[in-house]
């Protein structure tokens, strides 16, 4: 496999199963995969929380993988979460980015509520009211979303004028620079003619498209594990969770060279995984700046 | 005693809607390159779409299927899928 290949591609949209009932792999699976597949760059985009981030981001540096922290934030336009919810996913830049990520997660949480059965209800169903996100956005790379991101899910229902006031508000929100309209190809149906008018609403406004493998397990065989955990988190049977499970096996970590084959219609998409690797530097493992307090010590006698 | 109405209409050789139905390719890699239809073999000139669904695994008759969205030469637009399971093709409305 030719090194050209090996770093073509950045995976920046990846679930642990510390996505509570919804991933399948636990980091080290996803880390050894990605090491065997030759991965330089990998996200962790869990939903809503960033309980698996240190551990990702230690285990892929002892991979020699880049890491790169984000989350897939649940969002609503109302502000008590009531209504429809879309996804949008967002990665951390830089030590600022990360400190929003840190607050938008606590207030997705439930944090700001002073009500203490409003807060367990939260924490329950994690969502954050849309306009509390304008006021952390600094310092973040905000890719749209999956199929349930609502410029995806607007464009796919042929709702191209509401997608594209959604697109320029994050836009408005982030900076043209750091909007970057989500491509995924997963093999389902729709996914092409969704992926072409995702594109051109993306010229239309000015920004960039990016691929990527809205990946929620290692290996294609998982995805069993994935439909039960579905169904599980729906609390119903697998025949009855049709809908709501994935139509297919494809949602595994994919080889580069794969990625590049699935999306030839659009190289930029994919030259752009890199572009938003290289601009998201920061380092979990390094870049938090904790240092332990001194405490007093007697004479003779050390920390320890 | 009078005929049942169905049988003048032939009803019962009638074909529920979507059922899959046999076809005859050329492959290359997996993907089609021309079809055989009653008027004879077509040339595949575009594959507009390919999607995969893998379903009920929990049960002995399980999918999984690899779907092909066709435009053929004369510009007839045809779905079919490969069992692969069974690995054969069908033609199947989508």
């Amino acid at each position: 496999m030719g090194t050209d290949l090996l770093s073509a591609y950045a995976e920046l949209h990846l679930h642990t199963n510390y996505s509570l009932l919804d991933g399948a792999s636990h980091p080290e699976e996803l880390i050894e995969s990605a090491t065997e597949l030759g991965y330089r760059s990998l996200a962790i985009t869990d939903h809503d929380n960033l309980f698996g981030a240190m551990v990702f981001a230690r285990l892929c540096k002892e991979a020699s993988i880049q890491p790169i922290t984000g989350v897939e934030l649940t969002l609503a336009e109302d502000e008590h979460c009531l209504g429809r919810r879309h996804h949008l996913t967002l990665l951390a830049a830089n030590r600022e980015g990360y400190g929003n990520l840190c607050r938008l997660v606590s207030l997705a949480n439930g944090l700001d509520l002073v009500d203490q059965n409003q807060r367990e209800r939260r924490r329950l169903d994690p969502c954050l009211p849309v306009r509390r996100l304008a006021e952390h956005c600094a310092g973040l790379v905000c890719l749209t979303g999956c199929r349930q991101g609502l410029v995806a899910s607007l464009t796919a229902g042929v709702r191209v004028a509401e997608a594209e006031v959604a697109l320029r508000r994050w836009v408005d929100w982030f900076g043209h620079e750091r909007v970057f309209v989500e491509l995924q190809d997963n093999l389902v149906h729709g996914d092409r003619a969704r992926n072409r008018a995702l594109a051109a609403l993306a010229r239309k406004v000015g920004v960039e498209i990016i691929a990527t493998g809205d990946v929620h397990y290692h290996d294609r065989a998982r995805h069993r594990l994935q439909d039960v955990l579905v169904a599980i988190n729906n609390r119903t049977t697998l025949d009855q969770s049709h809908q709501l499970r994935r139509p297919n096996r494809e949602f595994h970590l994919r080889a580069p060279e794969l990625q590049l084959r699935r999306f030839l219609e659009f190289p930029d998409a994919v030259a752009n995984t890199l572009v938003v690797a290289e601009a998201c530097a920061f380092d979990l493992t390094e870049d938090l700046g904790y240092r332990l307090p001194e405490p007093p010590v007697p004479p003779g006698h050390t920390p320890d | 005693m009078e005929s049942s109405p169905r049988a003048k209409v032939g009803s019962h050789r009638i074909r529920p809607l979507n059922t899959p139905v046999p076809v005859q390719l050329r492959v290359d890699a997996g993907v089609p390159t021309a079809v055989l239809q009653r008027a004879g073999w077509r040339r595949v000139d575009l594959v507009e779409e390919v999607w995969r669904v893998d379903d009920g695994w929990w049960r002995p008759s399980q999918v999984a299927r690899t779907y092909f969205r066709l435009a053929l030469e004369g510009g007839h637009m045809i779905t079919l899928y490969h069992d692969d399971i069974e690995g054969t093709w069908w033609v199947q409305t989508y």
